[in-house]
């Protein structure tokens, strides 16, 4: 299990040029949004960067058939699956805490966006997080891999769309109640996102046992 | 060490149908057949890359679904093409590979980096076929594995590495504990080292035989056109006709000496003879 783990996280940071990609990713995209709302900005590269961590394994796997490879390998495929749950987790947290350094590097030299991260929204993006991971998760582990692709980044930018950019009174927080007052009951909201990526995952081992690879 | 019993796969154009053989420890079985004939499918049933519809298969005497984690760290696979992440080097691919056997050698690994002449520090895309061949190999054969199976391994390598791959497996089988499973277009390989013959057409098991048996059952008789009547014709497996005379492939081949005496000529067959004799009708 935490071989799958280390894998996913060794592709991720295996090249030159995918290190210096996820480096300038985030600056990058702060030169190119154009967000009304300034403090959209944190969720929007928070979850950018943790699906592109998440993804890029899977790009691999698509491009060079390799799944094949680690099927061969000794490793219960419920395993795999469980990794690739890990490792969303996991990447969740390095976007969290890169974007973080950032935003804090430029709020030093004075380029900054004048917004600090505080328990809002980190809170509102582990919601859109889990959301994602656990629809896009099982479509990554049982469709064919481009197919796989296309569909996750329909799936991303609709999500994004509903839960970042939405003005008004649909934006996040007023979802996230309908959940529970999730502000107010965190143990209640952890409950619900624990038992949606749960249940996500159970999916996907039942899909990714029963799928053929060729 | 190996065995299949009626496993079955049913596709929308192709069927895999009531597959049977078995391997027995310190003997290589060459698995020959057509392109689509079924090979890679069965292999990949194998390994549970693909779901069979029914039959059993075991490894070790172990079902290979129940056990398939037991089962793989004691089987070196080594693919029909590359399966490697060619951003990686050499290094950083066994470095992801090696910590899921519980048997890895690492002196075994550089032994055959150095033996093959490949380079840790090459980037996998860099490498030519035959060297990622070679890398496949030293990653199959790292991690003291049982048994090997082998899709295709010899593809698209030239002669003198495709002589020194068999080498290497002949040296492996010595220690008779040990089984090769081993599917190929070039039968002339198997010629040389194999103990058993599996030959599949159209997703069926044509024989499953030794190879010595397999090449005195079969003959290829040749003689002049006028020989051939209807009777005779039913007795070949494939059968070429020209001008001058005819070539085919039997089961059989004492019956024609019986009947034709010296007005035939009878040959022993090769691999390839039985196969594309067999395949062409």
């Amino acid at each position: 299990m935490i071989s799958l783990i280390k894998r996913d996280l060794k592709l991720n940071f295996a090249t030159k040029a995918s290190v210096i990609f996820l480096i300038i990713f985030l600056p990058f995209l702060m030169l190119i949004m154009e967000i009304n709302d300034i403090e959209r900005i944190y969720p929007f590269m928070i979850l950018s960067y943790g699906y592109i961590l998440t993804s890029m394994p899977f790009r691999y796997d698509a491009r060079e058939k390799a799944d094949l490879l680690i099927q061969s390998l000794p490793i219960k495929k419920r395993d795999v699956v469980i990794s690739k749950y890990i490792s969303a987790l996991i990447n969740y947290l390095i976007a969290l805490s890169y974007t973080w350094f950032v935003l804090s590097i430029l709020d030093l030299i004075k380029l900054g966006i004048g917004v600090n991260l505080n328990l809002t929204i980190i809170k509102e993006t582990v919601f859109v997080f889990i959301l994602v991971s656990s629809i896009s998760l099982p479509a990554y582990l049982r469709l064919p891999p481009k197919l796989a692709g296309v569909v996750n980044v329909i799936i991303f930018v609709i999500i994004l769309n509903i839960f970042v950019f939405m003005p008004g009174d649909k934006d996040i927080t007023n979802i996230i109640n309908i959940f529970g007052e999730f502000s107010n009951n965190g143990f209640f909201a952890i409950a619900i996102l624990g038992i949606i990526y749960l249940l996500s995952m159970g999916i996907s081992i039942f899909l990714y046992e029963t799928r053929d690879l060729y | 060490m190996l065995e299949v019993k009626n496993l079955t796969k049913d596709f929308k154009k192709f069927k895999l149908d009531n597959v049977s053989f078995k391997l027995e420890p310190g003997y290589i079985m060459g698995f020959i057949g057509p392109n689509g004939a079924g090979k890679s499918t069965t292999i990949k049933l194998i390994m549970n890359l693909l779901k069979k519809d029914s039959g059993e298969i075991k490894v070790f005497g172990m079902d290979h679904i129940k056990y398939e984690k037991e089962i793989k760290d004691r089987i070196g696979f080594v693919y029909d093409e590359s399966y490697f992440y060619e951003d990686l080097s050499i290094k950083q691919m066994k470095d992801i590979i090696a910590p899921f056997y519980t048997k890895w050698d690492d002196h075994k690994f550089n032994y055959y980096m150095k033996e093959f002449n490949l380079d840790p520090s090459q980037k996998i895309k860099k490498l030519s076929k035959g060297m990622k061949m070679k890398f496949s190999l030293a990653i199959g054969l790292s991690h003291n594995a049982d048994l090997i199976i082998m899709d295709e391994p010899t593809s698209g390598l030239d002669p003198v590495f495709r002589r020194e791959i068999l080498d290497i497996l002949y040296d492996i089988i010595q220690d008779e504990e040990k089984a090769i499973f081993f599917s190929t277009h070039i039968t002339t390989d198997l010629e040389k080292i194999a103990d058993y013959i599996t030959f599949i057409n159209d997703g069926k098991i044509v024989f499953s035989n030794p190879k010595d048996e397999v090449l005195e059952t079969y003959g290829i008789v040749k003689g002049t056109t006028s020989l051939l009547d209807r009777d005779t014709r039913k007795e070949f497996l494939g059968l070429r006709e020209t001008k001058v005379g005819f070539e085919g492939l039997t089961e059989n081949p004492d019956k024609f000496r019986r009947k034709y005496g010296n007005e035939v000529i009878i040959e022993k067959p090769s691999l390839e003879d039985i196969m594309v004799y067999s395949v062409r009708g």
